[in-house]
C-alpha cells in the first residue's frame, strides 16, 4: 500500500490488533507493521492519542504492568470495544466488497 | 537522546496533570523498548516529531481549550485574590484608625493559604506537577480557615468586632443608608464572612477540580464499558 498512515481506518486497526490480545502500545504498532507487511509505517507517537481517545470512549481499558523488564500500559478492548470492532468489520468490509465489486 | 526527545514533547505538550505524566511515562517506555531493539536514533525517528506526537494529543482547538483549563483557573485564583486585596487594605485601615491590632493576626491566619494558593498557581502556570498537587492541600487550608471565620473563632472574632466598631463609630458607612449604623455593621461583616468564606471555598474548589484533570463520570463509564 505504500501508505504511512491509514486515515480513517485507524480505530479498526487498533481494535482489530487488540483484539488478537491485549499488548502495550510499543507491540500493537509491531503488530501493524508486521501484519501489514510494513505497510502501515505510522509515526510511532501519534498512535498513543488514538489508544487514548479509544480508551476515553470506553471502548479499550488500560493498566500499568510491572512484570516486564520495564513498566508498561497494556491495553485490551472492553465489551464495547468488541461491539464495536464487529460494527466497524461489518462496514469495512461491505465498502470493500463493493471496491473490489466495481475495481475488481 | 531520549531524554532530549522526552524534554522536547514535555514543552510542546498541552495536556497537563495526570494525562501529562502518563504520556510522557508512555512515551518514555515505548521508545526505551525500541531503542533496545534498534537503537535510540532509531527509536526516535519511528516515534515522530515532537512537535507532531505532542500536537496530535490535542488535535482540536476544543480539546486545547479543555487541557488549558488548569493555567485559566491558575489565573482565576490569581485574580481573586488580587481582587481581595482592596478589602484587606480596608481591614487594615479601620483597624489601625481603632488602634487594634487585630487585623495583623486575621492576615496571619490567612496568610498561609495565600502563599499555598500563589505557589500552587506559579507551579501550575509553570507546568510543574507540584502545582496541582498542592491544589487539595489549598481546598483544606481555604476550608478550616473559612470554618473558623464562619465560627466567628480568634483570631477572626476580634478582627470583625474591630469592623464593626468602625462601621458604628461612622468610619466605613457605604451602603448603610436607612439603617443604623449597628444594624449595617453587623450586616456587613455577616456578608464579608459569607461571601469571602463560601466564595473561596468555591474557587479552591473549581480549582482543584480544574487541575486534577478529573472529569464527571469517566471513571463510571469505563467501568461500565469493560
Amino acid at each position: 500500500m505504500g501508505t504511512g498512515e491509514p486515515r480513517g481506518q485507524l480505530d479498526l486497526l487498533l481494535l482489530s490488533v487488540l483484539s488478537q490480545a491485549p499488548a502495550h502500545g510499543y507491540l500493537v504498532i509491531e503488530r501493524l507493521r508486521t501484519q501489514s507487511e510494513g505497510a502501515f509505517d505510522l509515526a510511532e507517537g501519534t498512535v498513543y492519542p488514538a489508544l487514548h481517545r479509544l480508551e476515553r470512549s470506553g471502548l479499550l481499558h488500560s493498566s500499568w504492568s510491572e512484570d516486564a523488564p520495564r513498566r508498561r500500559r497494556i491495553y485490551a478492548l472492553t465489551t464495547s470495544g468488541h461491539a464495536a470492532l464487529d460494527g466497524h468489520r461489518r462496514d469495512w468490509n461491505a465498502f470493500a466488497g463493493a471496491m473490489r465489486a466495481v475495481v475488481g | 537522546m531520549i531524554e532530549r526527545y522526552l524534554a522536547e514533547v514535555d514543552g510542546r505538550l498541552r495536556v497537563h496533570g495526570r494525562r501529562r505524566r502518563r504520556i510522557l511515562a508512555e512515551l518514555r517506555a515505548h521508545l526505551e523498548e525500541c531503542a533496545a531493539a534498534h537503537g535510540e536514533a532509531e527509536a526516535v525517528r519511528r516515534m515522530g516529531t515532537p512537535s507532531l506526537v505532542a500536537a496530535s494529543f490535542t488535535p482540536r482547538p476544543a480539546d486545547r481549550l479543555v487541557e488549558g483549563r488548569d493555567r485559566l483557573a491558575a489565573l482565576v485564583m490569581l485574580g481573586a485574590m488580587a481582587a481581595s486585596l482592596p478589602l484587606a487594605a480596608t481591614l487594615a485601615r479601620l483597624g489601625g484608625d481603632q488602634g487594634s491590632r487585630a487585623w495583623i493576626w486575621f492576615l496571619a491566619l490567612l496568610a498561609p493559604t495565600a502563599a499555598v494558593a500563589l505557589a500552587s498557581c506559579i507551579g501550575v502556570l509553570a507546568g510543574r506537577g507540584w502545582g496541582a498537587r498542592l491544589a487539595p492541600v489549598l481546598l483544606v487550608m481555604v476550608a478550616v480557615t473559612a470554618l473558623v471565620v464562619l465560627a466567628d473563632l480568634p483570631p477572626a472574632h476580634a478582627e470583625f468586632a474591630t469592623y464593626q466598631a468602625a462601621v458604628r463609630a461612622g468610619q466605613e458607612t457605604a451602603g448603610c443608608d436607612g439603617r443604623t449604623l449597628g444594624a449595617c455593621a453587623a450586616d456587613h461583616a455577616g456578608e464579608i464572612r459569607t461571601f469571602y468564606s463560601l466564595g473561596a471555598l468555591a474557587l479552591a474548589a473549581g480549582y482543584l477540580w480544574a487541575v486534577s484533570g478529573w472529569m464527571p463520570g469517566r471513571r463510571s463509564r469505563q467501568r461500565a464499558a469493560a
